[in-house]
This record gives C-alpha cells, sequence and structure tokens, in this order.
C-alpha cells in the first residue's frame, strides 16, 4: 500500500504547521515591509510630484517674469536708443547752431576788420595823395592846399545856378538863419570874414549867423551846410572812386580767397 | 530500495510511525522556518537591504505575481495557502541532491496530504468567497444532471494531482538509484540536475494547478 493514512494525517498537520510558522515568520513580515516600503516611495514618489508641479509653476512664473523682465528691458532701451538720438540731434543742430553763430560772429568780425580797413586805407590813401598833392602844388604853384581848397568852394559858390541859389537862401530862410561852415582845418579869422563877405556879396545871406567848425573826417574840405541842403568841396569825392576800386578789389580778392580755401 | 520513504521507519509504537518521510518534512519545515525567521528579524524598509531579504521578497514578490496571473484577483487570501505549497514542493524536490535525503514528495501519503489540503481549500476560498449556497450551485451547472461528474471531476483532479507530483519525483529517485547501480560516475550527476529542474517544475505545475482549482471554483461562483 503506497498511501499511508497515518502518515497522511501527520502530513496534513504538518503542512497546517508550516502554513501558520511561515505566515508568520515570512509572508506577514515581508508583505508589510513591501507595503510600507510601496507607501514610502508613493509618499516620496507625491512629495516629488508636488515638489515637480511646484517647480514647474515656478519655472512658468520666472520664466513669465524673465519675459516681462526683457520686454522691459527692451522697452527701456529703446527709450534710452530715442532719447540718446534725440540728444544728439539736438547737441548736433545746437552744435551747428553754435558754429552758425560762430561763423557768422567771425564774418561780422572780419567784416569790422575789412571795413576798418578799408576806413583806415581810404585815410592812409587821403593823407598820402594829400600829401602828395600838397608838394605838386607847392613845387608846381607855389600853393597851399588850404587855399586851393577855399579857392575851388569859393569858386563853385560864385558859379551856382540860380535855382541852387534860391534853394539855399530858402533853407536858410527855413533854419531860422542858422548857416555852418565845416572845414577840415582851421580857418583863420581873415578867411572867415572873407567867406562871410563873400556869401553876403553873391546874396546867399544877409545878416545871419555863420557858425565855423572843423571835421577832421572831411580829410581836406569845407561845405556849407544850412538844413536842407550842402555846397561842399572834398578832397574825399576824388578818393571815393579809388576807394571804390580797392573795395571791389579786395572784395574780389577775398571772394577767391574763401573758395581757395574752401577747396 | 523503497518506493516510497514512507516504508523507511525510524521509529514505531503500535499505529505511531516515525518513517522518513514525516522526518524529511520536519527537516525541510525546519529549513523553511529558521530561515524565514533568521531573515525576517532585521527587516528594513530603506532601499538597501540584505541580500537574504530581497532574495526572500523576490520569492514574496514572484509568488503574488503568479497568484495575481493565475487567479485575476489580490493575492493577498491565497498568499499563505499558495506559497506554503510551493515552498515545500519545491525545496523538497531541490534537497534530493543531498545525499541520503529522501523527498517527502516522492511518498505518495505526502502528495496526497498535500492534495487533499487543496480539495478542502477549493470549497474552503469558495464558500467564503460567495457563501456554502453559491458555493454548492456550481456543482449543479450547467444542468443538475452533471452533478455526479462534477463530483467525480472535483476528486479526479485532486487525485491526478497527488500522483502526478507522487509519480514525478519517486521516478525521478528511482531513476537516479537505478542508474548509480548501473553507472555509478558523472551520469547519475546529470540526471540528479535534471531532477532538480523537474522538481522546481513539478512544484510550479502542482502550486499553478491548485491557484487554477481554486479560482475556477469563485470564478464559477461569480457567473451565478
Amino acid at each position: 500500500m503506497l498511501i499511508n493514512w497515518f502518515t497522511v494525517a501527520a502530513q496534513i498537520i504538518n503542512f497546517l504547521i508550516l502554513l501558520f510558522l511561515l505566515k508568520r515568520f515570512l509572508y506577514e513580515p515581508i508583505v508589510k515591509t513591501i507595503d510600507t516600503r510601496q507607501q514610502k516611495i508613493e509618499a516620496s514618489w507625491n512629495k516629488a510630484r508636488k515638489e515637480q508641479e511646484i517647480a514647474k509653476q515656478e519655472a512658468s512664473l520666472a520664466i513669465e517674469k524673465q519675459q516681462e523682465l526683457d520686454l522691459q528691458k527692451e522697452k527701456i532701451l529703446t527709450e534710452a536708443r530715442e532719447k540718446a538720438e534725440q540728444t544728439r540731434k539736438e547737441l548736433i543742430q545746437q552744435a551747428r547752431s553754435e558754429v552758425q553763430a560762430m561763423q557768422e560772429e567771425w564774418e561780422k568780425s572780419l567784416d569790422r576788420q575789412q571795413d576798418l580797413f578799408y576806413e583806415n586805407l581810404r585815410q592812409q590813401l587821403a593823407r598820402q595823395s594829400l600829401e602828395i598833392t600838397r608838394r605838386a602844388l607847392q613845387d608846381l604853384a607855389n600853393a597851399k592846399l588850404e587855399q586851393q581848397a577855399i579857392s575851388v568852394f569859393l569858386n563853385r559858390l560864385q558859379n551856382l545856378e540860380e535855382s541852387e541859389t534860391k534853394q539855399i537862401v530858402e533853407s536858410i530862410k527855413n533854419s531860422s538863419g542858422n548857416l555852418v561852415v565845416t572845414s577840415s582845418f582851421e580857418l583863420s579869422p581873415q578867411v572867415r570874414q572873407y567867406i562871410i563877405n563873400f556869401l553876403k556879396k553873391q546874396n546867399i545871406m544877409n545878416d545871419e549867423k555863420v557858425t565855423f567848425t572843423i571835421n577832421n573826417n572831411l580829410i581836406l574840405g569845407i561845405s556849407l551846410n544850412t538844413s536842407g541842403s550842402e555846397i561842399a568841396w572834398n578832397f574825399a569825392d576824388y578818393l571815393q572812386n579809388l576807394e571804390e576800386y580797392y573795395f571791389q578789389y579786395f572784395k574780389d580778392f577775398n571772394k577767391k580767397e574763401r573758395e581757395h580755401e574752401g577747396k | 530500495m523503497e518506493i516510497t520513504p514512507d516504508n523507511i521507519i525510524y521509529w514505531q509504537r503500535e499505529w505511531l510511525t516515525l518513517n522518513a518521510t514525516i522526518v524529511f518534512t520536519w527537516v525541510v519545515m525546519a529549513i523553511l522556518v529558521l530561515g524565514s525567521w533568521l531573515v525576517t528579524r532585521n527587516l528594513s524598509v530603506k532601499p538597501k537591504l540584505s541580500r537574504w531579504q530581497n532574495a526572500l521578497e523576490i520569492i514574496v514578490e514572484t509568488i503574488n505575481n503568479q497568484i495575481r496571473d493565475a487567479s485575476g484577483r489580490e493575492p493577498t487570501q491565497f498568499l499563505p495557502f499558495i506559497g506554503t505549497l510551493f515552498l515545500f514542493i519545491c525545496l523538497s524536490n531541490i534537497l534530493t541532491i543531498v545525499p541520503g535525503y529522501q523527498p517527502p514528495t516522492g511518498s505518495l501519503s505526502t502528495t496526497a496530504a498535500l492534495a487533499l489540503c487543496v480539495f478542502v481549500a477549493v470549497p474552503w476560498f469558495g464558500i467564503r468567497d460567495r457563501g456554502l449556497i453559491g458555493y454548492l450551485k456550481q456543482y449543479l451547472q450547467p444542468t443538475p444532471f452533471m452533478l455526479p461528474f462534477n463530483i467525480i471531476g472535483e476528486i479526479s483532479r485532486i487525485i491526478s494531482l497527488a500522483i502526478r507530483l507522487f509519480g514525478n519525483i519517486m521516478s525521478g529517485s528511482l531513476l537516479v538509484a537505478i542508474l548509480l547501480s548501473l553507472v555509478p560516475l558523472f551520469f547519475p550527476v546529470v540526471m540528479q540536475a535534471f531532477g532538480i529542474v523537474v522538481g522546481v517544475i513539478q512544484a510550479y505545475v502542482f502550486t499553478i494547478l491548485s491557484m487554477v482549482y481554486i479560482a475556477s471554483g469563485m470564478r464559477a461562483q461569480r457567473k451565478t
């Protein structure tokens, strides 16, 4: 007989004992440990997932902030560029204005210097010419230049047209009898009296008062001034053409110089 | 040369017999329980585990997975019964490589005892799951005329379970014993190694079939 029923019963009991012991010492502890570990892993996993969510949110927030910052930066940069450009244009405009002003000032200064130069030139020319003329007159006619000037002046008065004389008389009347004789040199009392007598003789005046004045700007000349007319002889008139010639000459010369500098 | 370790008797008084089957069963039990106790004394829930704890966790998890695959249910309630069946049969069979060892599974008494346990476990789990009437109804399916055939099928599959294991292990032991007398060198070693494989496979087959029987009883109840 292959089956021993006592052994069968004993083996059933043995199996049940083994089942109980293994449940007590193997399955329960192991399963409990695995479950505990699983719970811990799940807890860690959930925690990690939450932290990952938080990190994602923070990352997205950071990205948004970064984008905002970038926009702000771009805006600030654009504003700064525009401001800089505006400032640059203003500075350039200001510099141009200053340069323009300086150029104008310089040109004015140049013009003033030019005018001064012409004035000096004119005076020098006049003086030199005067001196030359005086010497020439002395050498040739043995005559003083001032006397010749007075003679020419009186001669001009003598040769006045009737209408001109009438106009002078009218103007003397309008100026309440004020007559002014201006000369570039001192007139002696005899010469003054001579002129007064000559004017009376020419019926230009009667008993009006004549005032004699000296004007150095005349260079060499003498004039009769009323309120509305003037009868004069002035060496400057002769110099006027010469001065105009030189003025034109220097003007052209300056123009050429400037064009040359510009090139 | 004995065909079953039941016949190797160490001690006997009247009907009380202490044969090799019982003694080596105790040996296997002692190894299993002591080993489990030693390992599970200091269990760690931290990721760093001892090798033995790791091995036991793998074994338990593997059994759990097999139960889950075979039954389609949560393995918790089946684990002690199915796990004990597998571990006991498996270790009993593996230890055949130890000289002088007599596998308890080579005794028809042992396999019959285990099969009887399965025979009881099937209605035990079935009734616990769906109640007595619900369980008994399955024997009347698909018609009440099938009742005798269902009962015969129930008994026969338990007998086949017992005899399959017994036959395989007994034949393996006998084969090695016969070969040892014929070709004493080398060849028995190969056969013994082959015997271990057969032993593990038989343990797996016995366990999975038990699980399938238990689960089929429970599934049958659910269908009704």
